[in-house]
């Protein structure tokens, strides 16, 4: 069991690794982890990205001949899945929260090195069924990233309900392993591994998001692992879980008998909704620190923002069947689940007001990562918005399954914690790698995204409750759709846009890996620990003591200080002002 | 840092010697209550074979459940040392629980929905049937999600 | 926060801050990152079991379990876990008093027990898939109930089996380290009552005009040095009893092996996990079997 190293949990902390293997490849470093978690999920992106193109384009141009009515909805089911399980839930559990916890708690690695390390393999290792797919004969699983029954618990059902299903369940089945794995290792470090003086409440947002995320990680996954296990029997075993008796199948009777396909689709939203906030607390707690330092303020609200993240986490799990209106769930448990949905808009709203009075009357500097951070909270808003829309029941009926869900989906979480991701990385590129990124890059790479997703999901809403349905790859037969096709055009235009300036970024780490110019410790001024270390810190990531914390994670501007603002590790002596927190 | 991790190994005011969990004799109690429980719960079952009483279901599987948490209770609080660990641990491990409840609760009405319309289900009472002749209910047809 | 702030004008961190290293929960990392991983397993638990019980809330006629499954054999089952895990419990308790030979021997009833489970389990497999049970059907009426029923009891018993496992490796560690320690207490002495440590330089007592030689290894539950015999090869090293040699100069005292079990971590986690395997199945045995 996992104990057996609990032994000597950081017993590698002080052996510096030697060779290129120990130092890049197999590394119990946390910092490598973490850059290998985003390169890993950077370079899934780019897949996905590529999957997102292909299906505009055939949207935009259903004659091209780009995809197939098969391969389309492939395409659909693949970038979804990479997207969520690939590419946003490990760059960011996983990446960010590998490279920050430690450094912004004050611990020189993670509490167990050693699964750190397995955590990250086992992902690889996971993304390796999940593209064997795409060569199977049948392709990939082609019902839909949620793999709903009896699509995907029967063999003939569709093309890729055979091989390329296994090959999916498996993938996810071990990425929910390595997913444990992180939880484990997130939680115990942030538990026990703080520095002194570093209190709950001293926390930055960041590593809060963090563990509520892990902890949001830690209960949801494995119900799905039951269902997946479950799913896995149906399609093997031939178990009637989730067939229901007496489906037809290409004129013949199905020999399943008694299952309940809405079994799966609740045990898979009890994991699939706390995931769409496993992917935006940590954007969330990375854009509060962001905006606080190039505000030069301290975060509003700090405890209120603390606090609607908890109540965000709680709230995440009561809210799954706001997904299941329409599949003839009880009424009872529409009208139950749809008062939950519109009580999170609640924390959703003060977390987004306590940003915009952080901004109010800041001395914003406008850095790339502090656009992506603005920029973030429109796309919150601007997607969130239209959440309170889908989670009546009422108004779901007519629009579930559109292009307004669609558009509603890919703006809050998809749109909005790809900014997350971006933010970050412009942020702590300086202290990953110990160069600055080029600003102007970053620019061409932010007006190109934002205009792009807006450009491409807002006119989505406009499509949606005109009657555009999803997952259907060519709408020549439906006359009150074609004629909103040149909307269509506009949006695989702007899809291409977030496509070029995601190709921008991509230069832009390369160039400014070798070309950059090279950082200071503390580049932009910030207060919280990791900017105590030297640049990029080294194994183990203090030298000599890690220093203790003496104040909140949020001194800007701090009245009677001589600097308009004081780190976390700067003794009050030092500082010469007295701070509440 | 070594040194240090060990002495994260048991930190102070946690040292569970003697002190907690009532030695040996504590462990005895418990493992015989658990036993004695457990045959309670088979008492209840076979109430009716063995003394004739015809319980009512809700008496029967009410009684069993309060029964098996308290079980759980037992190894948790003494087996499991919860009773000696911090309160805010036994919370925190306690609150996600009710997560579980309530994913059984929030499911259960469609579970009747479903037997209301299954078709499957009223041929299904033998062990060997025969086809269906009903077409697929309009609830046993899934539609995609967001 | 107010003694953040009484500790700033005071220049120092009062004794109420958070001094860091430590847990919020008193609980040691491996304590508690077996804790967080069993709440993560209870709810794999706790979807299948939600699963079986809408399985079986979905259907008018699921089948009288009471009348397929012998309820003596699994009270019997039930009786053989309970006990184990009252014997993990003594187990774990020896090991904070460290009293290392009866957590050994509690650890083997423990794994005794849980291997008795498994055999009641498989037997009771085999019976039920003669009767004609498989995965997809079953004599007594809607498949969902043995399938549900292989798919709960063999998930448990997976968890048995790696519970077994996982004692056998914690008993194994627990053995070395009673025998490295009790041979640090206890090492071997020649005549004179000196230490005889690796490195030390001895004589031999038969062939008091040799030259010294020095000790390679020490094996104290067979009473064998290993020396080097000096003006011979390097490697040709000859093994002695202790009582054949003398030691003329004692090597520095070999640090105490790293007690590990004093710390008794080991076992209480294995034990936690033994418990919940125990918790689970008073659940499964409810739901199951009897309701």
């Amino acid at each position: 069991m996992a104990t057996a190293t609990a032994a000597h949990p950081d017993a590698h902390a002080h052996e510096d690794p030697q060779s290129f293997v120990s130092k890049y490849i197999f590394s119990y470093d946390h910092k490598v982890i973490g850059v290998q978690y985003l390169i890993t999920s950077l370079f899934m992106m780019l897949i996905g990205g590529a999957l997102a193109m292909a299906i505009r384009t055939q949207l935009a141009w259903p004659n091209s001949g780009v995809l197939k009515a098969d391969s389309y909805l492939a395409a659909i089911s693949m970038h979804g899945t990479i997207m969520i399980f690939f590419v946003l839930t490990p760059a960011l559990i996983g990446g960010f929260g590998n490279f920050l916890i430690p450094l912004k708690i004050g611990a020189r690695d993670m509490a167990f090195p050693f699964i750190n390390m397995l955590s990250y393999w086992t992902y690889v290792v996971s993304i390796i069924p999940l593209l064997a797919s795409f060569f199977v004969p049948g392709g990939p699983l082609s019902g839909g990233w949620t793999a709903y029954p009896p699509l995907s618990a029967l063999r003939g059902a569709a093309p890729g309900s055979g091989l390329g299903q296994d090959l999916w369940l498996l993938s996810i089945a071990i990425f929910l392993i390595s997913s444990l794995f992180g939880s484990l290792n997130y939680l115990t470090t942030i538990l026990q591994m703080r520095v002194r003086g570093m209190t709950f409440w001293r926390l930055p947002l960041t590593v809060w998001s963090l563990f509520i995320a892990s902890v949001l990680a830690l209960l949801s996954f494995p119900v799905v692992t039951g269902g997946a296990l479950l799913l896995l029997l149906d399609r093997i075993a031939g178990t009637s879980f989730y067939v229901p008796a007496g489906l037809f199948l290409g004129g013949q009777l199905v020999d399943h008998k008694g299952g309940n396909p809405l079994l799966y689709q609740h045990l898979f939203w009890f994991m699939g909704h706390p995931e769409v906030y496993i992917v935006i607390l940590p954007p969330m707690g990375m854009v509060s620190d962001t905006l606080a330092n190039f505000a030069r303020k301290p975060i509003f609200g700090y405890k209120a923002m603390v606090v609607s993240m908890l109540a965000i986490g709680v709230l995440s799990f009561l809210v799954w069947g706001h997904h299941m209106y329409v599949t003839g769930m009880h009424p009872m448990l529409g009208t139950a689940f749809a008062a939950m949905t519109l009580a999170i808009a609640i924390p959703s709203a003060v977390k987004t007001f306590n940003w915009m009075a952080t901004l109010w009357r800041g001395k914003i500097y406008f850095s790339t990562s502090m656009l992506f951070s603005i920029g973030f909270i429109s796309l919150f808003t601007a997607g969130g918005l239209t959440g309170i829309f889908l989670g009546n029941a009422a108004l779901d009926i007519a629009l579930h399954n559109t292009y307004f869900v669609i558009g509603h989906f890919h703006l809050v979480m998809g749109a909005a914690a790809l900014f997350g991701i971006f933010t970050g990385v412009y942020y702590w590129f300086p202290k990953m790698f110990g160069r600055m990124m080029h600003e102007g890059m970053g620019r061409v790479h932010f007006w190109l995204s934002l205009i792009g997703l807006y450009g491409t999901f807002f006119p989505m809403y406009i499509l949606g409750i005109g009657g555009m349905h999803r997952r259907i790859f060519s709408f020549e037969a439906f006359g009150y759709i074609t004629r909103m096709h040149d909307i269509n055009i506009v949006i695989t235009i702007s899809a291409f846009m977030i496509f070029i300036g995601g190709l921008v970024f991509a230069y832009n780490l390369i160039w400014s890996l070798t070309h950059g110019p090279n950082s200071a410790d503390n580049p932009w001024r910030a207060t919280t620990l990791e900017w105590s270390t030297p640049t990029p810190p080294p194994h183990g990531n203090w030298v000599g003591e890690v220093p203790a914390v003496h104040r909140g994670a949020y001194e800007y501007s701090v009245p009677g200080a001589k600097d308009d603002y004081i780190p976390q590790w700067v003794t009050p002596q030092k500082a010469g002002v007295v701070t509440e927190h | 840092m070594t040194t240090q991790t060990h002495g994260h190994g048991r930190p102070p005011g946690t040292d569970a010697g003697h002190a907690h969990g009532g030695g040996y004799a504590g462990y005895a109690t418990t493992w015989f209550y658990l036993l004695a429980i457990t045959l309670v719960e088979v008492a209840i079952v076979e109430a009716k074979a063995w003394f004739g009483l015809d319980l009512p279901a809700f008496m029967r599987i009410g009684s069993l459940i309060a029964l098996t948490v308290l079980k759980a209770g037992l190894i948790m609080a003494y087996f499991m040392h919860l009773k000696f660990e911090r309160r805010s641990l036994v919370l925190i491990l306690l609150v996600p629980i009710v997560l579980l409840v309530l994913l059984y609760v929030m499911i259960l009405p469609d579970a009747h929905t479903f037997r209301a319309v299954n078709p499957g289900m009223k041929e299904g009472a033998g062990p060997s049937h025969g086809t269906p002749t009903h077409a697929p209910a309009p609830a046993a047809t899934p539609r995609s999600g967001h | 926060m107010a003694e953040a702030v009484s500790s700033v004008e005071a220049g120092t961190e009062t004794s109420r801050e958070w001094r860091g290293g430590v847990s919020p929960f008193g609980l040691s990392w491996g304590k508690l990152m077996m804790w967080i991983f069993l709440l993560s397993d209870a709810f794999t638990f706790g979807g299948l079991l939600t699963a079986y019980a809408i399985a079986r809330s979905s259907v008018a006629n699921w089948p009288p379990q009471l009348e397929i499954f012998g309820i003596g054999l699994v009270t019997t089952m039930t009786f053989i876990l309970i006990c184990s895990s009252a014997t993990m419990a003594v187990a774990v308790q020896a090991a904070k008093a460290s009293d290392h030979r009866r957590v050994e021997r509690f650890l083997i009833y423990t794994i005794v027990g849980g291997i008795i489970f498994l055999g009641f389990q498989a037997y009771e497999w085999s019976h039920f898939i003669h009767e004609g049970a498989t995965l997809s059907t079953n004599p007594w009426g809607v498949p969902a109930f043995s399938a549900s029923f292989f798919v709960v009891t063999g998930f448990h018993g997976s968890h048995v089996t790696s519970g077994v496992i996982y004692l056998g490796y914690v008993l194994l560690r627990v053995r070395q380290e009673r025998m490295a320690m009790e041979a640090w207490r206890n090492p071997l002495r020649d005549r004179n009552g000196r230490r005889i440590d690796v490195g030390a330089r001895v004589k031999l007592l038969s062939k008091p005009q040799a030259p010294e030689s020095t000790v390679e290894t020490v094996n104290v539950r067979n009473d064998q040095v290993v020396a080097l015999v000096p003006g011979k090869a390097t490697n040709d090293a000859e093994t002695f009893p202790a009582s054949a040699i003398k030691v003329v100069e004692e090597a520095p005292e070999p640090p105490m092996p790293v007690d590990h079990f004093t710390r008794s971590e080991r076992v209480e986690n294995v034990g936690l996990y033994w418990h919940f395997v125990d918790l689970v199945w008073v659940f499964v045995f409810t739901l199951m079997y009897l309701i």
